[in-house]
């Protein structure tokens, strides 16, 4: 299970491919500019569910990080003239999203509930992690998964929104430091530093679940 | 795990958990149909002011160099421009005195300005005598004005002082209807500077004159022109007689012991000094103030 995990994780970093990847970026971000606006189309398709699922993750609520998303794309779209190919499409739209939820989270700090996703526990990496975590089947398996995940969501919202983009993109989004010290425009060690004392809040938090 | 054994569990499994909470697959149409809605939204809307300053902002980002180099260059020609300006256009400060010349200048330029600027003036009847003759006189020119006003008559000024407001109000109309040539308005106006400013000049003169005002002749009897800066005094000057003069008065009056200070105070200074200088005591009952 873990090495699965780990696989999945490693493929988001997996340095020839995200170079290949940020090439193609490229190419399509100069048709977009050159005129060809139904290009950006492509991109909306390639990236949306990781945006949606990082800004989902940092707000854990859904309408508003599919508002979110759907804004992030539009001031991309807006601003693709002033994209320069300097940094990666993947960084520049991570920041655009980033900003844009940083932003919103700070207004409505005082304004914050839950609108969950479902988590599919016939997923292979959630049926390893439940199965870890309970001997219980059926019904008492879907509650026991819906109250773990509401556990986990508390946890991540009691972090301070720059420890919980760091952990987002590194431990769930699988960036590497390096990306996302660009996205947030800070150095590596700040993240590290971040993520470690972000893991250790969410283990005071989580500690019933976590095996000794 | 097949074995069932268990795996531990860490803190990043769990929240490696939160990567399967996907959206269902039919999310991404209503997904899609609200940006495309809010693409075409954002193509109608009007950008607020705001964002038109974070382009200009874009753009002075994008070329920092070239923009700065830009504004110091014309900040520089500015400068100098106006420092080049500044040295050609104030050759001497005005003083009390030179204020005719500015008065003259200033009711000189426009055919409209000149009334106002005539009643105002300090130096009526010259300086109106030679505007007035000026617009008689169109055509004639500046070499010629300034050869015949440069002759300091008394009669000139005390005939042109004779030309009331509205003679000079209807010569202005008779100029401003008859003269509607660009050439000869050119001209006139400029015979009308060059008369005005020896009008000035006349003026000054005789103001001069009037107010005793010696100037400092040669050595051989012919009379030299002064320097306005010669005339000027300092303002440390001013300030020393203002606050040094009653005490010279009373000192001279103690020593000569003819010459009355009240009348000497009263011939060698103007009333507005007398009353300043009497303003400066207060006495009550057992005190004197001296107001500096």
């Amino acid at each position: 299970m873990l090495e699965a995990i780990k696989v999945i994780g490693k493929s988001l970093v997996a340095s020839p491919e995200r170079v290949r990847e940020a090439d193609e970026d490229l190419d399509v971000v100069r048709r977009v500019q050159a005129g060809d606006v139904s290009a950006f189309d492509r991109l909306i398709v390639k990236y949306r569910g990781r945006i949606y699922g990082v800004i989902y993750n940092l707000t854990s609520n859904r309408e508003d990080a599919a508002d979110l998303t759907q804004d992030t794309f539009i001031k991309a779209f807006q601003s693709i003239n002033r994209f320069q190919g300097q940094a990666s499409f993947f960084t520049w739209i991570y920041r655009i999203a980033i900003n844009s939820t940083l932003t919103h989270v700070r207004k409505n700090r005082s304004r914050s509930f839950f609108s969950l996703e479902s988590i599919n526990s016939e997923e292979p990496v959630s049926r390893e992690i439940i199965a870890a975590l309970t001997d219980k089947t059926g019904a008492d398996r879907d509650t026991h998964v819906r109250e773990l995940q509401e556990k986990l969501n508390e946890a991540m919202q009691k972090l301070s929104i720059n420890h919980r983009t760091v952990v987002t993109l590194f431990e769930i989004d699988g960036l590497s430091h390096q990306d996302i010290a660009e996205v947030m425009d800070c150095s590596v060690g700040t993240v590290r530093s971040r993520l470690h004392y972000a893991k250790q809040l969410l283990q005071a938090e989580l500690q019933q679940y976590i095996s000794a | 795990m097949s074995n069932g054994e268990k795996q531990p569990v860490t803190v990043e499994s769990l929240i490696r958990l939160k990567r399967i909470e996907q959206p269902a697959p039919e999310f991404w149409a209503q997904f899609n149909s609200d940006l495309r809605a809010k693409q075409l939204a954002a193509i109608v809307e009007k950008p607020r002011w705001w964002e038109r300053r974070s382009r200009v902002y874009g753009i002075f980002s994008r070329h920092p160099l070239a923009l700065g180099t830009a504004a110091a260059l014309a900040v520089a020609v500015f400068s100098v421009g106006e420092y080049r300006g500044t040295r050609v256009s104030s050759p001497v400060a005005a003083g009390p005195d030179e204020d005719a010349y500015a008065t003259a200048a200033a009711a000189a330029p426009g055919p409209s300005e000149a009334p106002a600027a005539l009643r105002s003036s300090p130096l009526q009847a010259p300086a109106r005598s030679a505007i007035v003759e000026a617009r008689s006189v169109p055509v004639k020119s500046a070499e010629e004005s300034y050869g015949r006003e440069s002759r300091p008559t008394a009669a000139a000024p005390i005939a042109s002082a004779a030309v009331a407001p509205d003679a000079a109000r209807d010569e202005s109309m008779q100029f401003e209807r008859s003269d509607r040539n660009v050439v000869s308005l050119g001209r006139s106006l400029s015979a009308m500077n060059l008369a005005a400013i020896q009008a000035a000049e006349v003026a000054h003169d005789q103001f001069a004159l009037s107010k005793s005002f010696e100037s400092p002749v040669s050595a051989d009897g012919g009379s030299q022109a002064v320097e306005p800066l010669a005339r000027m005094t300092s303002p440390s000057d001013e300030r020393r007689s203002r606050i040094m003069g009653d005490a010279v008065v009373q000192t001279a009056s103690f020593e000569g012991g003819t010459v009355s200070p009240s009348d000497h105070f009263a011939s060698r200074l103007p009333d507005d000094r007398v009353f300043d200088s009497i303003s400066r005591y207060a006495s009550d009952s057992d005190r004197l103030s001296i107001r500096f």
